[in-house]
């Protein structure tokens, strides 16, 4: 086969998998969002269909208008963006010191403790929690939802971060040190800006997190004004009927705003972009 | 050592310990209680409303624990969930990640379509897959009768020898973005240099994956596989919201076994117990995590 | 230069954090005259549109704040674990009856039994709403929704296979598969797991007349079963009509494993042609209007040597026992309870005898009110869960009635002594 015919069918293969694998991550978001625009009596049908015989925009309005949900959607843009940011300078300090200093005691002990702090079940979490941000005066602020996000992902941002951390060669700091710099602009002016893709995924699973993040929203917040969008979603479950209509309109309005946050960031994905500047 | 090399140690060192203060502050005020309360509870008689259940339990509620008829059910349960999951998001991340990362038209909307399932909330999705698979009225049966590959629906969450896979299959779906995005964010780092040097020596795509990308991405592996290993052993979201544990237990896993000794026994002390123990085998698994990452330190940083 | 940097960085940073932790607070404090109410109602829905103004009409007469959140039951039963254990309690919540045992046992319900004497509509409430929030001899809620279950059948699909209405456990088994091959249909309704399949069973062993849990002289509660040769028989029927239903091919062989969802769905869509259920499937009319057209409503069939019997679900709103405004929380509880509210919001579903609607859904239920059973005032967690295990072990398991009756009444003894609701 010539280089151009082999080209060809990678290319294919390429498109032929994407599209499979499209379709699987994909399916249960599209059911959603057909259910969504159908009425009230077509969503529980007996035979179920993709197919919607008199699509209706009602749950959305429903929902958004309804249900205040532009209100929560707010809360937890505020309240994710925060814990994202606040974690991304922690971790990006800490992480560095995992991969620089791993040899230390410390540094060892604190891994240790990043990870067991990863397996406590929430259950076990709640009473505690509640206890210490009551006692912090934070409960029904969005303070005590960022500082228990934050802490929540802490650890696996350390982690991550000192991964990317490592395939940044000595040399490039040393460069820089050799030219004067101290520590902190070391690693803010030159290594810092190498990772931006690392950076950027962690950032994103810090910001999902808190997003999507359920128990703590309503066990933390009492206030109507203040709820985050997915406890929000969780009241279309009610006690004995379930409001399918304004559930799938909800979650598909939940997933959007990162989504397109997604579709922004994901550019930073592009390989080559960096590669030229851990050159040397 | 020159005098400048021993101070750049000891300024390295203290460097690293403030570097790590902000994590120690946020985790030792929030987390550090929890996790005393759970140490101390484990010893403790200790019942969530009865006010009247205390004192010293010494190992009694490991033994309760241990002897419970769900416990060695639950932890093969977990063995095979943790595993099984795990192995799938990392097969199909990495598979994704090498997909995603070739220049293709409309890569952007093929990155943004894989990522979705990590958007959804895991209750909600767990509840939209449960409506999928059900078995009188979900989309996939019909499509599964209607085309003929099956003769009658499979009951997929209510049938044992099924639920176990069903479960795991959802949340291959749900995780496996994650991954692809930190490979993805790995690719990146690779110098493209060494990908040129490997087809100027006459690597084909498949060698070239094989000892160019792969090294590279050994370090994000280590730790994404690690962390899941723990993530989905403590997971309780997704099987509570589609299965409780059930059918009668053939989906029960030991977070699953928590929450009921906590919310339904209310039996806080047994379910601190559970969750020490859980404690415990991941420090072990945190050991075996770290050998391999100091090795693999070693040869990069050197 | 690095130390300021350092320095400066910390400063920022605790600003940052003294900021966001200080931004936008919601409630404002245990202030006397503020009351916190936390319900369960469906926004947006006729009850949540009724109460609003009641509720803010009452806050204004009285010269109070109201900040009323919405939760699920879930949340709520969530959050007031934790919100016990942190001491910062609401001040009026809505209930459902499977709290009345644990809450009481947390201390944090008020004893609201002096004014429940003093209450103008108490005498239209049944004895058995009232002792359905009594515990400790102690009444501690104020009904706000009451329902029971009754037996819905489609019309239609019953004349297609040609079968009349059962009234006995008996005339449903003989009716078999006959509803199944005349229609695709299955006949009877069975859930066999979840929240729903406890209380089913504790109906069908009310009409057999056994508990789950009888009150002992002295204090606390037993399962006597095991003791009681008369009473294990009976109990072992309630599961060998499990059995049997599954055997006759009277209900889907899918329902070991059906919760609420899926039985009350099915019957909606027509999928099962007559099933046990609560009066929402009101609302199924407009979303399934060609299935739920021919819905009539009886009584549960019970055994032709036991008596009739449904589930009685009488929800109480709760008044927190330190609350700051005791008396006026408890006023606020009442009138959820009262007949202008009822009337406004729960029309329905009213424990009041004089409040009701012409619709069958209303009258035909309400009918059945007086064979309404409960659960003791036990802590059910454990209770109900062993209940779900003993279906499994008939439905799923193949084991025999008799020895899931056995094993019930020894886990249901092991639960109450674990949650101390065993006295002594």
């Amino acid at each position: 086969m010539s280089t151009a015919t082999r080209r060809i069918a990678g290319k294919s293969l390429t498109y032929l998998l994407l599209v499979a694998l499209c379709l699987y991550t994909l399916f249960p978001f599209v059911w959603m969002l057909i259910s969504a625009l159908k009425p009230k009596d077509e969503i529980r049908a007996r035979t179920p269909s993709f197919f919607i015989h008199s699509p209706t925009l009602e749950n959305f309005v429903q929902v958004l208008v309804q249900h205040d949900f532009l209100t929560y959607i707010r809360n937890s843009l505020i309240v994710s963006i925060a814990a994202c940011a606040l974690s991304l300078a922690i971790s990006l300090l800490a992480g560095y010191a995992f991969s620089r200093n791993y040899r230390m005691k410390a540094v060892q002990g604190t891994s240790l403790a990043m990870l067991v702090s990863q397996m406590i079940p929430g259950v076990l979490l709640l009473v505690p929690l509640y206890i210490t941000m009551r006692n912090l005066g934070l409960l029904d602020t969005y303070g005590s939802l960022i500082l228990a996000y934050t802490t929540f992902v802490i650890p696996l941002s350390t982690f991550m971060l000192s991964s990317a951390y490592d395939s940044i060669p000595l040399s490039l700091e040393e460069a820089a040190e050799i030219d004067g710099a101290g520590r902190m602009r070391t690693l803010t002016s030159v290594v810092i800006p190498v990772m931006v893709p690392s950076i950027v995924s962690v950032g994103l699973y810090s910001f999902i997190t808190a997003w999507n993040e359920f128990m703590f929203g309503y066990i933390f917040i009492s206030t109507d004004s203040m709820r985050t969008i997915t406890p929000a979603i969780m009241l279309f479950k009610g006690a004995n009927s379930v409001d399918w209509g304004g559930l799938m309109a909800g979650s598909v309005i939940a997933v959007l705003p990162v989504a397109l946050i997604f579709l922004f960031l994901q550019k930073y994905f592009i390989s080559g972009l960096m590669s030229g500047a851990v050159k040397g | 050592m020159r005098a400048g090399e021993a101070s750049r140690t000891r300024v390295n060192a203290r460097f690293a310990i403030l570097a790590m203060a902000p994590a120690w502050i946020f985790l030792a005020v929030l987390i550090g209680y929890p996790l005393v309360t759970v140490l101390v509870d484990a010893f403790t008689h200790s019942h969530l409303i009865n006010r009247t259940v205390s004192g010293f339990a010494g190992i009694a509620n490991f033994e309760k624990v241990i002897s419970d008829a769900h416990f060695l059910p639950a932890v093969g349960n977990t063995i095979v969930w943790t595993v099984g999951s795990v192995v799938g998001e990392f097969v199909i991340g990495l598979a994704a990640a090498v997909l995603l990362n070739r220049r293709v038209r409309g890569q952007g909307f093929f990155r943004v379509a894989t990522f979705i399932p990590w958007l959804v909330p895991i209750v909600v999705a767990g509840m939209t897959w449960e409506w999928m698979l059900n078995p009188d009225f979900g989309i996939i049966n019909s499509i599964l009768t209607k085309t003929g590959l099956v003769a009658e629906p499979i009951n997929f969450l209510g049938d044992k020898s099924w639920a176990m896979a069903t479960v795991i299959f959802v949340n291959i779906w749900r995780s496996f973005p994650y991954y692809t995005i930190s490979f993805l964010a790995a690719m990146q780092a690779i110098p493209a240099e060494l990908h040129e040097a490997a087809s100027l020596d006459g690597a084909g795509a498949w060698r070239r994956f094989w000892s160019v990308t792969m090294p590279q991405l050994r370090s994000v592996a280590l730790i994404i596989v690690f962390i899941h290993l723990i993530w989905t052993a403590v997971n309780f979201d997704f099987i509570w919201v589609m299965t409780q544990g059930g059918p009668n237990y053939a989906t029960i896993t030991l977070p699953i076994l928590i929450y009921r000794y906590s919310l339904q026994q209310y039996d806080v002390g047994a379910a601190s117990a559970l969750s020490t123990l859980m404690l415990v085998v991941t420090s072990l698994i945190f050991v075996v995590y770290y050998r391999v990452r100091r090795r693999l330190s070693d040869e990069i940083v050197g | 230069m690095r130390k300021k940097l350092l320095v400066t960085a910390a400063v920022v940073s605790a600003g940052l954090v003294a900021l966001t932790l200080n931004g936008c607070s919601g409630q404002s404090g245990d202030d006397a005259k503020t009351i916190e109410l936390w319900t369960s109602w469906t926004e947006g829905e006729a009850t949540a549109k009724a109460l609003d103004p009641l509720i803010k009409k009452w806050a204004d007469d009285n010269g109070y704040v109201v900040h009323q959140s919405n939760f699920t039951y879930d949340q709520i039963h969530e959050k007031l674990i934790a919100s016990a254990a942190g001491g910062n309690l609401p001040d009026v919540v809505w209930g459902l009856p499977e709290y009345v045992g644990e809450f009481q046992k947390l201390g944090i319900l008020a004893d609201v039994s002096k004014a429940w004497s003093s209450w103008g509509d108490a005498a239209k409430v049944s004895d058995a709403v009232k002792s359905a929030m009594t515990v400790d001899g102690n009444v501690v809620g104020f009904p706000y929704e009451t329902t029971v279950r009754a037996y819905l059948v489609h019309d239609d699909l019953l004349k297609k296979s040609n079968v009349a209405v059962p009234t006995t456990w008996e005339d449903v088994l003989a009716v078999g598969s006959a509803v199944q091959d005349a229609t695709d249909s299955s006949f009877y309704g069975l859930t066999g797991s979840g929240v729903r399949s406890p209380q089913e069973l504790l109906v069908y062993l009310a009409q057999e007349g056994v508990d789950i849990a009888d009150p002992k002289d002295g204090g606390g509660y037993a399962n006597t079963w095991n003791d009681n040769p008369d009473q294990l028989a009976k109990a072992t029927e309630v599961f060998q009509f499990y059995a049997d239903l599954m055997h006759s091919g009277a209900v889907s062989p899918n329902s070991p494993t059906y919760g609420w969802e899926d039985t009350d769905e099915n019957f909606a869509t027509g999928l099962t042609a007559s099933f046990v259920t609560g009066n929402w499937l009101a609302e199924r009319e407009s979303s399934n209007p060609d299935t739920m057209g021919d819905v009539s409503i009886h009584p549960i069939p019970y055994p032709s040597d036991g008596k009739p019997a449904t589930y009685l679900e009488s929800k109480p709103v709760f008044v927190m026992a330190n609350s700051s405004s005791l008396d006026a929380s408890t006023q606020l509880a009442e009138q959820f309870a009262s007949e202008k509210w009822q009337r406004a919001a729960f029309a329905d579903r009213s424990a009041l005898d004089d409040v009701t609607t012409d619709s069958k859904w209303t009258k035909d239920f309400a009918a059945l009110q007086d064979t309404g059973v409960t659960f003791p005032p036990i802590s059910l967690g454990e209770v109900t869960q062993n209940m779900q295990d003993a279906l499994a072990m008939v439905l799923q398991d193949g084991k025999s009635a008799r020895e899931a009756a056995s094993w019930l009444g020894d886990a249901v003894n092991q639960s109450l002594a674990d949650s101390g609701d065993s006295g002594n």
